[in-house]
């Protein structure tokens, strides 16, 4: 149960699994309708589209793991 | 102390008290005392949810981590946060928000019954209000060594500072000084990492640093480390890569952004649902940055200290503002951790009294005048804070209380998140029977993994949730039959 099966396996996976789940969360997002996502919103100006403020958080997160 | 520094924490003080002094004359009901009167903008609530999550141990407690670990501990911060909080913003928060929900037992209840809400209800006061103690405690610790400051005038002070504008002000006070409380943190140790970096010769010579410290910080700049690391004397230590990305990324994290009564109800005193969703992205933004000023000068600290300090890891941070902080700076970081402690206060403080108010109360005596619960909301947060301050002397006698409190609250973590993902996305198929289940199940088979001693409290968070989403199903679906048998 502590995974030490895991123990021959390089820590690198881990970011690869990482990365999978970023991409996964991604295409969700982007699966989310824009309309929904600007409910309420006081305009329609393009930076208040989330969706778009997911993409660099996605991009960092995903070369921190990579690059340590 | 110069008095420089002094007259720096002194202004800090009186600023965050004026601030919330000035922003308590709104307060005229229950909506305004723990929501703010949904008038809050995305950029005050993601600045408090950042900060409120940073508390003077935890600003402590990641330099000596990162000191000891290395940059695994930016891993609470980024996998830990990051994706959680997505998720938490563009899916529970507007649900929550849809809902009009105050608190987490409110929203479960209205799933799971009244049986699930009373009992997390109870959970979360006895959290709340104990987190404070341990929060004084552990704070006025600190403030010994670190200002040299004596224990109890320094518990007073900050606790009557934290009474006035969170009794006050409430919710609306709480943010608007997290905000402040957020540019000093972030002034504070970004500006002691990039000292440290001059110090030891930029990104070049802290590379060169950790490799000549040897064995000792070996893994000290890689974020997923091997699942079977042990120290010196063979024991398990630091974080295994599996447990940082099932355990933490996949329970805690979530488990912490979609369901902490402190953090969702920030959230919800949002001004609309865009300005919710856009908080918690905010927010992700910003813990992004949070290693830089708070796992980095851990880093450093090995260099510049050496791998191992002989008055332990917790003195890494103020040995660190004694090296490298100016006059004038050290004031800056004393008002910091200043900050930190009292972002947390105020936070558990007002969270504490919603629940008692809204879930408790309310729910004993309906049917009052707004009057009468907005007085019964003050008063709980005094309460509150005064049961904290009152907890000292406990904290004191029981040494291990902190560690013990730690995994009370894991205990909670799988069978939480388990709910709360049955709630949002199964509404239709659970039932409370399931409900009930899954606490009974998930706390029960965390305490029995805990107390067996040898599995990571990471992996412990992962299991115990593995329980609960298997006991959540099987009640719900018993309880499906049975109601379907009966017809």
């Amino acid at each position: 149960m502590n995974f030490h099966w895991l123990s021959g396996v390089s820590p690198r996976w881990g970011a690869v699994l990482h990365a999978i789940g970023w991409v996964a969360l991604v295409v969700w997002v982007f699966r989310l309708p824009r309309e929904e996502l600007l409910d309420d919103a006081p305009d329609r100006a393009r930076w208040r589209d989330l969706r778009l403020w997911v993409l660099p958080l996605a991009v960092v997160q995903v070369a921190l793991y990579f690059v340590f | 102390m110069h008095w420089i520094d002094s007259l720096l924490v002194v202004l800090y003080l009186l600023a965050t008290l004026a601030l919330g002094l000035w922003l308590a004359r709104r307060v005229k009901d229950t909506d305004d005392l723990f929501l703010a009167g949904r008038r809050l903008p995305f950029w005050a609530v993601g600045m408090s949810l950042v900060v409120s999550d940073i508390g003077a141990m935890e600003m402590v407690g990641a330099t000596a981590s990162a000191h000891s670990y290395g940059i695994t501990q930016a891993n609470f911060e980024w996998i830990g946060c990051v994706p959680a909080m997505v998720v938490g913003g563009l899916l529970f928060i507007p649900l929550y928000w849809k809902l009009g929900v105050r608190s987490i037992p409110e929203f479960l209840g209205a799933t799971y019954g009244p049986l699930v809400r009373a009992v997390l209800a109870l959970v979360w006061v006895i959290f709340l209000g104990a987190a404070l103690g341990i929060f004084f405690h552990a704070s006025a610790t600190m403030f010994e060594q670190v200002l040299g400051w004596q224990r109890w005038p320094a518990i007073a002070i900050t606790a009557a500072v934290v009474s006035i504008y969170t009794v006050g002000g409430g919710l609306g006070a709480v943010v608007v000084t997290d905000v402040v409380q957020c540019a000093v943190l972030f002034a504070g140790g970004l500006a002691l990492a990039f000292l440290g970096l001059a110090e030891v010769g930029g990104v070049t010579g802290l590379r060169e640093g950790l490799a000549a410290a040897g064995e000792r910080a070996r893994h000290h700049l890689e974020l997923l480390q091997p699942v079977d690391l042990v120290d010196e004397s063979g024991v398990g230590t630091g974080y295994p890569w599996s447990g940082v990305l099932l355990g933490l990324g996949l329970v805690l994290s979530p488990a912490y952004w979609l369901g902490h009564q402190a953090i969702v109800q920030r959230t919800l005193g949002a001004k609309d649902a865009w300005h919710a969703r856009a908080s918690m992205l905010l927010g992700a933004g910003l813990k992004t940055f949070i290693p830089v000023a708070f796992v980095l000068p851990g880093l450093l600290a090995v260099v510049l200290l050496g791998p191992d300090l002989e008055t332990g890891s917790n003195a890494v941070f103020p040995t660190l503002v004694e090296r490298l902080a100016p006059v004038g700076l050290r004031g800056l970081l004393y008002a910091a951790f200043l900050a930190a402690l009292m972002s947390s206060v105020d936070s558990y403080a007002n969270s504490a009294a919603t629940i008692l108010t809204s879930d408790v109360y309310q729910r004993l005596a309906p049917g009052r005048e707004e009057r009468h619960y907005l007085l019964v909301g003050r008063l709980a947060s005094l309460g509150v804070i005064a049961a904290g301050v009152a907890m000292v002397p406990v904290v004191d006698r029981f040494p291990t209380i902190y560690d013990a409190f730690q995994t009370y609250l894991s205990v909670f973590q799988g069978p939480t998140l388990a709910l709360l993902l049955g709630a949002a996305l199964f509404r239709g198929a659970v039932r409370p029977a399931g409900g009930v289940a899954c606490l009974a199940a998930g706390i029960g088979s965390s305490i029995a993994m805990h107390r067996a001693g040898d599995l990571h409290w990471l992996h412990v968070a992962w299991w115990s949730f593995v329980v609960s989403i298997l006991a959540l199903a099987a009640g719900s679906r018993w309880a499906a039959d049975r109601k379907g048998g009966g017809r």
